[in-house]
């Protein structure tokens, strides 16, 4: 026991050593700040809507995926005229050349470039369906529920229990034994965002498991001591943690609220 | 149609007359709280934030260097921080200290940035080290190196407490407030992080005969940074550390 202390002791001091190697801010630094500072727009034009991220991401996310649709909607449609006005401009042609050796061949010669026309609007259709597919990807992952977090995040099993964990509790094991029989209650409505998954869910996930030091395997979108809050078991280095956080780990922020082992 | 209200007039702000030089002013907004800045710098005085900012950037500096180990990163995160603050000082309500808000400020910013940057903190190349360390014994630089990258591959919790602890001698309950967690939460991670760096020293390791130096190079996936090579550019010692 006192050798770990020695440790500890030995530790801090190395720290403190270490520690006065760090220059002091470079007067470059302190300028680009004080660069940056005076291109701010004026204060009180900023403070009208407090903390403005934390709503943000879900929306930017949704609207630019619309952006990116309507984008591709205006492409898709002009790519396929020009395939059309082509494939018209190639059956004339192929019908004036065949009016001037045989008349009897036109029927089969236009006939052939109406195939080429549908098979090109043809081969072009999958490819827009798969485009588009891959668009949709990152919407469909982050409309997992609740229990689906495999895909929206990682190799997370998320519950949402309803459960109000407290400071007394052994938080560890109640998050150890959540399984398939876990009650399912209602979410939080600020986690309803969380709970989805997408990237909201993927930047908390992130921010928690940076924090800690560990992987995020069970989270459940529920409250401590009635604060709304994702209580999450991570596995690390050392072992097994169990953790209580804001809702804020949504913009990355870890709040905490608890932790266990 | 009601008339718009008016805006604040943005200058001079500081409640001197126009024409008041800038002596004036700084002598004025020195004696002025963090708090009083800050709600002048939200009512639209264009230089309390700024004159808020530079009052501690120095010991924010402290610790985004120390966190990050690399000091660009740090430089971002510091900016990030600063912008984050200038812009969410509406919605300060003063719960805490204004430097414990600022400090809390630059610790996500800190976590964001190496979040971003999917890796832990760049840690010195050991000649970098070495030369910075000047004419001091070899050994012992190559031991605070060692101690720097030990420090760098701690989880990001253990890390920055001991970084206010251990490197700047905050007080327990200051790191409390700026990490938002309970005092004694801050000493057993303080303590548990202390034990995971002690086993990553080949300082604490038994069969290590004394005075044998540290493995050289960068730990794995750890990219090299080249040195801010002292006298290349000045610091701005007043801010320094604590």
């Amino acid at each position: 026991m006192s050798a770990r202390r020695d440790d500890e002791a030995r530790a801090a001091g190395l720290l403190r050593a270490a520690s006065t190697e760090y220059d002091d801010l470079p007067r470059d630094v302190a300028d680009r700040l004080d660069r940056v500072l005076e291109q701010l727009p004026t204060a009180d034009t900023l403070h009208r809507t407090p903390r403005p991220e934390t709503a943000r991401p879900a929306r930017g996310w949704s609207e630019r995926l619309r952006a990116h649709r309507l984008r591709y909607a205006l492409l898709s449609a002009t790519a396929a005229l020009l395939i059309t006005v082509g494939a018209v401009a190639a059956a004339v042609q192929v019908v004036s050349t065949a009016s001037d050796t045989d008349a009897g061949a036109l029927s089969q010669g236009s006939g052939e470039s109406y195939e080429h026309t549908e098979s090109d609007q043809g081969a072009a259709a999958p490819e827009q369906e798969d485009e588009l597919a891959a668009e949709e990807e990152p919407q469909a992952s982050g409309t997992e529920g609740a229990d689906g977090g495999s895909e929206g995040g990682g190799e997370v099993e998320t519950f949402a229990t309803d459960t109000d964990y407290v400071t007394n509790m052994d938080v560890l094991t109640a998050l150890r034994e959540l399984g398939d029989e876990s009650p399912r209650g209602t979410v939080p409505p600020e986690l309803l965002a969380l709970s989805e998954g997408g990237p909201l869910w993927d930047t908390c996930r992130k921010a928690i498991a940076e924090w800690y030091g560990g992987l995020v395997v069970v989270a459940d979108f529920a409250r401590f001591e009635s604060e709304p809050a994702v209580v999450a078991l991570l596995l690390s280095e050392s072992g097994e943690i169990a953790v209580a956080v804001t809702p804020e780990c949504a913009d990355g922020t870890v709040e905490e609220l608890y932790t266990q082992g | 149609m009601p008339a718009a209200p008016r805006p604040p007039e943005p200058g001079p702000p500081s409640g001197l007359p126009p024409g008041a030089d800038a002596g004036a002013r700084a002598r004025r907004s020195d004696s002025w709280s963090d708090a009083e800045l800050l709600s002048r710098h939200a009512a639209g005085d264009r230089d309390a934030f700024g004159e808020l900012f530079r009052r501690h950037r120095g010991r924010l500096w402290a610790v985004a260097v120390r966190t990050l180990a690399d000091p660009e990163d740090a430089a971002e995160a510091l900016q990030d921080a600063m912008i984050k603050a200038y812009q969410a000082a509406g919605s300060f309500r003063g719960n805490s200290a204004v430097t414990t808000w600022l400090h809390r400020i630059v610790v996500n910013a800190c976590l964001d940035r190496i979040r971003s940057a999917g890796r832990r903190p760049t840690v010195p190349l050991p000649e970098t080290e070495l030369r910075s360390a000047g004419g001091d014994d070899p050994a012992a630089a190559a031991m605070r190196l060692t101690v720097r990258r030990a420090l760098a591959e701690l989880p990001f919790d253990q890390r920055a407490v001991l970084v206010y602890i251990d490197m700047l001698g905050y007080p327990v309950e200051e790191v409390a407030a700026i990490l938002k967690v309970r005092p004694g939460t801050v000493k057993s991670r303080a303590s548990r992080a202390r034990k995971r760096l002690a086993a990553r020293l080949p300082e604490f390791d038994p069969a290590r005969p004394t005075g044998a130096p540290p493995p050289a190079g960068n730990p794995p996936g750890q990219r090299g940074v080249e040195p801010d090579t002292a006298g290349d550019h000045g610091t701005v010692r007043e801010e320094g550390g604590r």
